[in-house]
């Protein structure tokens, strides 16, 4: 991640964490299930890929 | 021989001992002294002796009682996160933004444009409420 992005991401999560907890732990669960998710679609991906089947086929 | 007028011991305002004994099982569950009960609901301190000892009148003990009832609530509020617990949280966070941009950069940064909104409607509403219950609507002019 680059600085600035860094820098940007960390401080609207601050922001976020000082308007209220139950806010921040809610946009958190959110953003775990995201990078989950995004795990998933690759690891079956990969998994297409092993199998021979032209990855092209299955990207939106 | 002088016949004297009895006084009733028992005070028009002097609050039931039933009323009491709920009061203090309220403070014993808090865990606060009685002292510092009365103190918080605006009265003084040496006031406990006389709570104690059930010479106390009803305003006293529903006003003691308020003050346990709002102690009550504070407590089971969601606490503020310690630093500790704060640092934890914000490495969490960005943990899981590095790795949202290395899968997914497009969604990070719709995310990034999502988290500027959420917080520009929060600073939106705090603004809108400090101007709907303002003390003196006109007082800053």
């Amino acid at each position: 991640m680059e600085d600035d992005t860094k820098a940007e991401w960390l401080a609207l999560g601050e922001r976020l964490l000082a308007a209220g907890p139950d806010k921040f732990s809610e946009m958190l669960r959110g953003l775990r299930d995201v990078v989950e998710a995004q795990e998933t679609i690759q690891r079956f991906d990969w998994q297409l890929l092993h199998r021979g089947r032209p990855r092209k086929r299955y990207e939106a | 021989m002088e016949k004297r007028r009895e006084i009733s011991a028992v005070k028009p305002n002097a609050a039931p001992k039933s009323d009491v004994d709920r009061v203090l099982k309220r403070l014993e569950m808090l865990g606060v002294s009685g002292e510092d009960a009365l103190e918080g609901a605006g009265y003084s301190r040496p006031t406990w002796f006389r709570f104690k000892k059930y010479e106390t009148s009803i305003g006293t003990v529903r006003a003691v009682e308020e003050w346990a009832l709002k102690e009550e609530a504070k407590r089971k509020r969601p606490s503020t996160p310690t630093s500790t617990e704060q640092q934890a949280l914000m490495a969490e966070w960005l943990a899981l933004g590095e790795q949202l941009l290395a899968s997914d950069p497009a969604r990070f940064h719709s995310t990034l444009d999502g988290l500027r909104d959420v917080l520009e409607s929060v600073k939106l509403q705090q603004r809108a409420f400090s101007k709907m219950f303002r003390a003196t609507p006109d007082g800053d002019r």
